[in-house]
Formats: C-alpha cells, structure tokens, sequence
C-alpha cells in the first residue's frame, strides 16, 4: 500500500530519462527549455531541474523532473496533451535522436 | 452464448425499459461512446427492439479474467472500450493485460470486474480489450480508481503516449451509466 504525507496531498513527479549521443545532448536540452517546456508549463507540469550524466565515451544522459500539484493536475496534463499534436511530434523528433528514452511517474513517497 | 458490450444512440424518448440485460444512459464524464451502454447475452448481435435506440458499436467479449464482491443494491457500470496498437508483441500484451487486472487487488472501491479480450471472430471490432468494473458509487471511479498511484503512476503508462513504452491508442471510450442491480456475470 501507499503512503503519503498528509500535510503534502499527494503530489505528483515525472521523470524523463534520455539517452542522447554526447554531441546532440546540450542542443537538446536547449529545444526542450525552448519548445517543450513551454506547452509542458501551460499543461501544469513545472520544469523542476534537469540533469546530466555522462553514461559511456558518447553518450550522455539527460534526465529532467517535472512536478505537478497534485492527481487532478495530473489527469488534466493527460487530457490536454492528448489533445496538442505538437507533444507527439515532439517525442518522435526525440526518439528519432535518442539512443534510449523512458518516462517514469512518481507519486510522492 | 456471447455477452455484448453495446454501445446506443438514443433519440429523444427513447426508452431503455424492457431490454433485455441490463442498460443505462451515460453519466456525466464518460467520453467516446453513444448515449447509453446496454450490456446483454446474445448468440449474435444484438438488436434493441425499443423505439428510438440505434446501435452504434456492439462489441463481443471473450473474458480473460474478472471477479465480484457480493452486494445487493444499485451500482456505477464502467466500461472503458481499448485498442491495443496492431504489432504489439504477445507477450507485451499480456504482461498488460496481467497489470490491469491486478488493479482490484490496490483498488477496493472495483466491486465486481471484467477484463476482455474482443472476439473478433463474433463480430470485427475496431477495440481489442474491454475492462469493466462495478462500483457502489459513483465515488469509487472519480476517486478511488482515478486517484489510486497504481493506476496514474503505473497502469497508466500503457495508455499515456508521451511514455515510449505505452502500447494503447490514445482513442478510447471510458463510459459509465448507474443499474439497479449486477450487472457482471
């Protein structure tokens, strides 16, 4: 079972994990700040940090938390993104790129 | 015999009393279907002999799992209608399929559950799986099942299209109408 605090709610994070080759990871990192957190903010999810880690000779991986108010915020995200082509077009442009991806959504522990 | 999951289009008036099964208008929420679901046994396709009731989609199941908590009394009938992406492998497939029905084991609201692969072979359908679930109320879908982590922070990612991994279209139909009594098998 689940536990959370109950002074928090919930709360709701999303973790990107995108392995890139070392050559195209700050150029895409810059395109996610530019084109994609944008859209992200105004689907409620706040760019909360990124980082990244050098995983082999070429190739870096960038991981990016977002946060979200709570499970309601969460749902609306879903709804809204489903709705704006450009997030698909957006993560086939990346996967185009990227040697390995993955979204993993937290709840608050 | 087949049980039917059965999408209708009601014009004004329409009256769902005296069909066979059990049927309801959908409530507030639901989204991507007709106007009513109306759940029923049939050798074939089922045909309402009411006036004013046309069918949109009637959907053939073959179960896969399900289960039910004994209670007597009214009840939320939820079905949502699903289509796995064509290509998805067998075993991606069921690993899905064994993830969604565990969801009654975290979640104690789902009172009586379904989970459905689409006989294809009874009647082409443009869904492949149909997961339904009985609550005591309407409570129990809006919140219990919606804001339970294993479902948005797990079985979601099968659904959600910005997760690479995901394997269900972003088309579905998540529909939910109020019975008198049971209406899974």
């Amino acid at each position: 079972m689940y536990h959370w605090g109950l002074m928090d709610g919930p709360g709701v994070t999303i973790v990107d994990r995108v392995t890139l080759g070392a050559g195209d990871a700050a150029s895409w990192l810059g395109r996610l700040r530019s084109d994609y957190a944008p859209g992200a903010e105004r689907r409620g999810m706040q760019l909360a940090a990124a980082w990244w880690s050098h995983v082999g000779p070429d190739a870096v991986e960038v991981t990016v938390r977002w946060d979200l108010a709570d499970v309601a915020a969460f749902w609306a995200m879903r709804r809204a993104a489903g709705q704006d082509p450009a997030v698909l077009e957006w993560w086939a442009a990346t996967d185009a790129l990227a040697i390995a991806r993955s979204r993993n959504v937290c709840a608050r522990a | 015999m087949t049980r039917w999951v059965v999408q209708l289009r009601l014009a004004d008036g329409a009256t769902l009393e005296g069909l066979p099964g059990c049927a309801g208008c959908h409530l507030p929420g639901s989204v991507g279907g007709g106007d009513a679901t109306w759940d029923v046994e049939a050798p074939q396709r089922p045909e309402p002999m009411t006036a004013g009731a046309q069918v949109l989609d009637a959907v053939a199941l073959a179960p896969l799992r399900g289960a039910r908590v004994a209670f007597t009394g009214p009840r939320i009938k939820r079905t949502l209608l699903l289509r796995v992406r064509p290509g998805t492998p067998l075993a991606t497939r069921e690993r899905f399929e064994a993830e969604l029905a565990e969801m009654p084991r975290y979640i104690t609201a789902i009172r009586g559950w379904a989970l459905s692969r689409v006989d294809d072979a009874v009647a082409p359908s443009r869904w492949t799986h149909v997961w339904e679930q009985e609550y005591e109320t309407v409570d129990g879908l809006r919140r219990d099942y919606m804001m339970h982590p294993y479902h948005w922070a797990g079985i979601d990612r099968w659904f959600d299209a910005e997760v690479p991994q995901s394997i269900v279209e972003p088309e579905v139909a998540h529909v939910f109408y109020a019975a008198s009594g049971p209406v899974l098998p």
